[in-house]
């Protein structure tokens, strides 16, 4: 009994892992660089093709056999390969503003998912199949603090401050000396190589790769968990993770009405999430839990982030 | 050169279909600036409400102008209910109830309908008409294409002529002063859905009734892809989103024809990106003064 809640644990559990490491890598170009990408499912499937790419052709080439091996060559190709699609979209599209960076980015995410369609030897539409299993729970759960400690940390360096002045405000940033077109640039590279990494670690869970994962849907759907947990501090993108992948699977548990149409009840739960806390979770959480005045009653308070 | 011909031609019709869905994404992002991703829903829930008004009895006269009446009155109803209350809270929230509102419809029409697709009750003619030797049209695409035209022309009439179209471009220009001088802010905002759903509500119908075939996701990749019209033709002006919808259209027939399909989806996007890049407002767009 123990052992089937265990194995039936298992999966869900390292989804969530998955999911927190794409969220914080969202949160720091949305809630951090205050940069709007609705691609970012792009850098999250570039990072899984490059992984498997050497697991499957480059290590076995090079000889390599150990599982460790592989997958750290895995992630170390998905880091790099994500970050240089980073790269080529933060260079000439981070001069456009606002609304209109999302727009090219969601252009962005399309245009990957065409490519990736039309490439047979990755599998084509069919998507890129029979991959390693080279992870566990624990190797993931790894890696999402590793992620998490290492934006911490970053965000207290000299490049996060420079983002997050960025972000507040751009003209008095670059009249102290901030240097904001490569703070931006910076944030966004990184985010998308962390999402690399995360679609690392799902090549090597889920054994499979469909080029409609680089596409719109999917960027929403990180996009949902970060700004439904609260962009502004990276514990909200680890909650909204949970929501996202807690919901569904706890209504399968829910009587045959609910259950058959949970994904329906799903979205309710996020419009209505929404429109309550526009803010995020963890900021309402923050002002149930804490006797301090809601956050936001001195400016600029509530956007510095958290952790 | 003919083929070529034929094909620019083939893809008006595929272009007005995007170009009507268009509108709405422009219109509502030129009074509030919010990208409404919930619309490529409104233009399926259109095309269904247009079908079970026929699947009922109705004739075509009325069952296209009363569902796009129904779908407007929806449209309206989750401006109330799910817009309204994020107005001022920032861009990305707004953004996502959007997303959440077009997965539950999905959901919904899902659950009501049939997750597979269903055929139209009525449809357009395929008829073929030669001009000259070498053209060939089908009867559909040249009314949907002239519908598209039409109704572009009276909607540019409506909102340049008429005192509601006036609060429609003043909120647009500038809202605080367009409150100033009195435009009712929330009514003109409902009108403004309305009206884009109007339009999206003929697109599906008119898609259902040539293609034969509606089904619940229909509105997610013609939706994407219209927004990407709306933003190349320049995003808030009205013929820009027919000359985005037009451009997009033809693309696609050229693609197809060269036996490039399979390319089509991320075409559309990587000329959006371009022209973004060259030219930021769109080909049609003014640019915004940014003040300091």
């Amino acid at each position: 009994m123990m052992v089937d809640w265990l194995n039936y644990l298992s999966l869900p559990v390292t989804l969530f892992g998955i999911y927190a490491i794409q969220a914080m890598s969202l949160q720091l170009i949305l809630g951090g660089a205050g940069l709007l990408s609705l691609g970012h499912a792009a850098y999250f499937a570039v990072g899984a093709y490059a992984s498997g790419v050497f697991t499957q052709f480059v290590g076995p080439a090079l000889g390599i056999t150990s599982s460790a091996l592989l997958l750290s060559g895995g992630l170390l190709f998905s880091f790099v390969a994500a970050g240089l699609a980073g790269l080529v979209v933060a260079l000439p599209c981070l001069r456009l503003q606002g609304d209109y960076l999302a727009m090219a980015t969601l252009g962005f995410g399309e245009i990957v998912a065409t490519i990736f369609q039309n490439v047979e030897s990755l599998g084509g539409t069919r998507g890129f199949k029979d991959v390693h299993k080279l992870t566990n729970p624990a190797i993931i759960w790894l890696g999402v603090g590793l992620v998490a400690l290492l934006l911490h940390r970053f965000y207290r360096s000299g490049f996060g401050m420079a983002i997050l002045a960025t972000r507040d405000d751009e003209i008095a940033a670059r009249s102290v000396g901030v240097s904001t077109q490569k703070a931006k640039t910076l944030a966004f590279v990184l985010g998308s190589a962390i999402a690399g990494l995360s679609g690392s670690f799902h090549i090597h869970t889920l054994q499979i790769i469909a080029p409609t994962e680089a596409a719109f849907l999917r960027s929403v759907e990180i996009a949902l968990a970060v700004v439904m947990g609260g962009m502004y501090s990276i514990r909200g993108s680890i909650l909204g993770a949970f929501i996202l992948v807690s919901v569904p699977e706890v209504l399968r548990f829910a009587p045959d009405v609910i259950a058959q149409n949970r994904m329906l009840i799903f979205a309710l739960v996020v419009i209505v999430l929404m429109i309550v806390n526009p803010r995020g979770l963890s900021d309402a959480l923050e002002r149930v839990f804490s006797r301090t005045p809601a956050r936001g009653s001195s400016p600029g308070s509530s956007r510095s982030v958290q952790s | 050169m003919l083929d070529f011909l034929q094909y620019v031609i083939d893809g008006l019709a595929i272009g007005g279909l995007y170009a009507l869905i268009a509108v709405g994404y422009s219109m509502v992002y030129g009074v509030l600036q919010m990208i409404n991703f919930a619309h490529g829903e409104l233009y399926m829930l259109g095309a269904y409400f247009v079908m079970v008004l026929l699947g009922a009895g109705a004739p075509v006269w009325f069952a296209l102008p009363a569902g796009a009446v129904g779908v407007g009155l929806f449209a309206v109803l989750m401006e109330r209910v799910a817009y309204r209350p994020l107005r001022g809270a920032g861009r990305l929230a707004p953004l996502i109830t959007a997303v959440g509102l077009s997965l539950f419809l999905q959901y919904s029409v899902q659950l009501v309908f049939s997750p597979n697709p269903l055929s139209y009750p009525f449809q357009l003619s395929g008829e073929i008409i030669e001009f000259g030797e070498d053209f060939l049209v089908r009867e559909r695409d040249l009314l949907i294409f002239g519908v598209t035209v039409v109704l572009t022309l009276l909607l540019e009439g409506f909102v340049r002529f008429t005192r509601p179209g006036a609060g429609i471009r003043a909120l647009a220009m500038h809202p605080m002063a367009a409150r100033v001088v009195g435009v009712p802010i929330n009514r003109t905002v409902a009108l403004t859905f309305f009206i884009g759903a109007l339009m999206a509500c003929v697109a599906g119908a008119l898609q259902g009734m040539a293609v034969n075939q509606i089904w619940p996701y229909m509105g997610v990749t013609s939706g994407l892809k219209a927004f990407a019209a709306a933003v190349l033709g320049g995003i808030g002006v009205l013929p820009g989103a027919l000359l985005g919808g037009l451009v997009l259209g033809v693309s696609e027939s050229l693609l197809v024809g060269y036996d490039l399909s399979t390319y089509k989806d991320g075409a559309a996007f990587l000329i959006l990106i371009a022209v973004l890049l060259l030219r930021p407002q769109g080909l049609l767009g003014r640019a915004r003064l940014v003040k300091v």
